[in-house]
């Protein structure tokens, strides 16, 4: 991509074109991190459109100086996934894919390791808390490096590094539970 | 340095070598034997786990997303442009007439096409717009809470469509927007709104959102101790035949004329007699939408009573 500095002083004075650019660059990136955080694509997708939204609306004050465009970006994402949470209030309840079929044939282990699909990973990780999620959101989907995982969370890279290790423990038991068929 | 910290390190360390530089798990487990059976599972399913989150919208969204986004860049570059006007237009407004504009530019038999679409279908998003567009040329309590109501009847339309269809997750959405439109009519049935005030987009609205929202509140808390079995479904209207004429329609308040509305579309039995065919995939999201539905009637009906 040209250079993302020069879109995003670009951006903030209005240009159009360089703000597409910022949209084209992001878009999959963030609609990848609004799945995995509210377990749902239709929802996504409005929720994914709303933050470039917001994010247009906010650009102006936007300092180049401070914090990296993307971790920027995905704070606005954060804010608007957490008012959407806010708003459904209903992550207790976790309906269970009846799809899902348990394999009979293979070990267990295998199968989660290699046959992890997305619509399983949604669904396991509305088992996990909400700051588990949001670190394999960001670190998986959002592919964002552990310092700005921290910035964005406003948490110290330690304790970015222990949610991880806690969620991908807990992730893993979920879906190891589930081919066992204990979910 | 504790063992749990020094295991999250090395997991960290792991998952930038591999994710980022492509290193192997098993490059990775190599350099740390010590921990190689506590991290081998943890890697393999962190790869797995990352592989299945590189996912991409569909191509349909995209496009409409994209197109929708063009619109709206270009509304705010004229937005920058201005003063087109010699008055200052509120930006809602200004957004709600480019879409208007866009709309009958860009194609009013679109618009008409769009009027009978499904949420899985691609005009959907268009017929969405034009209700919002509609709905934002309406400048009264009562003229609003009707198109509320006539909208809130599309998505009972579309819900049932998508039970055959076997679509739960279009029905929750579809579901959500329903909920939201009855909430909607319920804070605008409000006798002094109906006297005929003219809505402004300020104090109003707010004080309605806050309604809404308190509203939302009540209805999760009690959310838990509804069961199916309440909901008993009232074939018949309590009310007398002759509300429904002409001349009682003419003769009730504007309130009560909307809360009619909500008993003549009788979203309910509808609703119902799709869960009786439905698959059973989509049971749970169809008891919900029918649940919303069937307290927004008895709302109707204690109302008119």
């Amino acid at each position: 991509m040209q250079d993302e500095d020069s879109l995003v002083r670009r951006a903030k004075e209005n240009d159009q074109q360089a703000f597409a650019r910022l949209y084209e660059e992001y878009f999959d990136r963030i609609y990848r991190y609004v799945a995995v955080r509210v377990g749902d694509r239709i929802e996504a997708e409005d929720l994914t459109q709303q933050v470039f939204v917001n994010a247009l609306k906010a650009i102006s004050s936007y300092r180049v100086k401070g914090a990296p465009f993307s971790a920027w970006l995905y704070r606005i994402a954060h804010n608007q996934v957490v008012d959407y949470l806010r708003k459904k209030k209903k992550r207790a309840a976790v309906p269970l894919n009846e799809d899902w079929v348990a394999s009979k044939d293979r070990d267990p282990r295998q199968v989660v390791e290699q046959n992890l699909d997305i619509e399983q990973l949604l669904s396991a990780t509305k088992r996990l808390t909400e700051a588990q999620r949001e670190v394999i959101s960001l670190r998986f989907a959002g592919e964002l490096p552990i310092a700005q995982v921290a910035k964005i969370m406003g948490k110290s890279q330690g304790a970015i590094k222990a949610l991880q290790h806690s969620a991908i423990v807990a992730l893993r038991k979920v879906m190891l539970a589930t081919e066992n068929g204990k979910i | 340095m504790g063992r749990s910290r020094e295991i999250e390190n090395i997991l960290n360390e792991c998952l930038e070598r591999m994710l980022v530089q492509g290193e192997t798990v098993e490059r990775c487990v190599g350099l740390y034997p010590q921990h190689a059976d506590e991290l081998r599972p943890l890697l393999e399913f962190a790869v797995a786990a990352r592989e299945a989150t590189v996912i991409q919208p569909r191509p349909e969204f995209r496009d409409r997303a994209r197109y929708q986004f063009s619109q709206i860049l270009r509304d705010s570059e004229q937005k920058a442009r201005r003063p087109l006007f010699g008055w200052h237009w509120r930006p809602t407004w200004v957004a709600t007439v480019a879409i208007f504009l866009v709309l009958i530019i860009a194609g009013g038999g679109t618009a008409a096409a769009a009027s009978g679409s499904m949420p899985d279908q691609a005009l959907y998003t268009v017929k969405l717009i034009t209700e919002r567009v509609q709905l934002a040329f309406t400048f009264t309590a009562l003229g609003k809470a009707e198109a509320y109501a006539s909208m809130a009847d599309k998505r009972v339309d579309e819900i049932v469509y998508l039970a055959g269809e076997g679509e739960s997750a279009y029905i929750e959405r579809a579901t959500e927007r329903l909920d939201s439109y009855l909430s909607e009519i319920a804070a605008l049935s409000s006798p002094r709104l109906m006297a005929g005030a003219v809505l402004e987009e300020s104090q109003e609205t707010d004080e309605m959102m806050a309604a809404v929202v308190e509203e939302e509140v009540a209805e999760e808390e009690e959310e838990a101790a509804i069961a199916e079995d309440t909901l008993t479904i009232q074939k018949t209207s309590p009310l007398g035949g002759e509300i429904w004429s002409e001349e009682g329609l003419r003769s009730v308040s504007p309130e009560a004329r909307v809360w009619q509305t909500i008993i003549v579309y009788n979203h309910p039995s509808r609703l119902r007699a799709a869960l009786d065919t439905a698959p059973s995939s989509v049971r749970s999201a169809l008891m919900q939408a029918l649940y919303i539905s069937q307290v927004s009637y008895d709302q109707a009906i204690e109302y008119l009573e």
